[in-house]
């Protein structure tokens, strides 16, 4: 079982796809406070799911670097919170649908996935069938504030037919 | 404001290149120069770096080892 430390866009993705259950089997889901206040403001539901395992966790001081790095590529507050909970656990994953935090962490050494990997991950894991999924990703801009661009996302949902279909 | 120092190699005739944009007065010095480069590759590699993570996304969502 893996451990994640959560900036706010999958939480927010994921509630507004009603799909919070992909992250059922982690372990332990970090979020700082300051993320978790964020997310209940956009979806105030999500404050009753106690299904998962959130564990709330004060972020350490920022070091100089990420500090830098904060300013270089604009992070916010949540962001930046959500990197300096990740310093103290290297193996967890770190969960972003931000471009810029996600470049970070790239930087930090941190794996690093998103929402869209979640949701196919959730086949593989069989939290949800591949038809489920699919349903959730064709409807995904109308249903959720993730951006992806539109072709982009047809090509990614031909791609994980063809591959579920050979499978 | 908070700076990150490093150290980057360049080749020579970049380096030129790059010295005789400062010289011209196109650039305060070499560093704000870099850091315009920099900021310009961010900028324009944006849609690169989002495809990027997004196959990245789904390579890890159907053949992870986690």
């Amino acid at each position: 079982m893996s451990n994640a430390v959560l900036d706010a866009g999958p939480l927010i993705h994921l509630s507004e796809l009603r799909a919070l259950d992909v992250l059922g089997d982690f372990q332990v889901l970090y979020i700082p406070p300051v993320v978790w206040s964020e997310v209940v403001h956009h979806q105030p539901e999500i404050a009753g799911y106690i299904d998962l395992p959130f564990e709330k966790i004060e972020a350490p001081l920022v070091d100089e670097k990420l500090a830098t790095f904060a300013k270089m590529f604009s992070l916010d507050l949540g962001e930046v919170q959500s990197l300096a909970v990740a310093a103290n656990y290297p193996d967890a994953l770190f969960l972003t649908d931000d471009a810029a935090a996600r470049l970070v962490a790239e930087e930090f050494g941190y794996k690093v996935h998103g929402t869209l990997g979640l949701l196919i991950r959730a086949v593989r894991k069989g939290h949800r069938s591949s038809t489920e999924i699919l349903e959730i990703l064709r409807n995904l801009q109308k249903n959720s504030s993730l951006h992806i661009r539109s072709s982009l996302l047809s090509d990614v949902i031909k791609k994980i037919e063809k591959e579920w279909k050979s499978s | 404001m908070l700076e990150f120092s490093t150290t980057v190699k360049l080749p020579v005739q970049l380096a030129k290149m790059a010295e005789e944009y400062v010289q011209e007065g196109w650039s305060v010095d070499m560093n704000s120069l870099i850091v315009e480069a920099l900021r310009r590759y961010m900028e324009t590699h944006q849609a690169q770096i989002l495809e990027r993570f997004i196959e990245e996304d789904v390579e890890w969502g159907l053949n992870g080892d986690e």
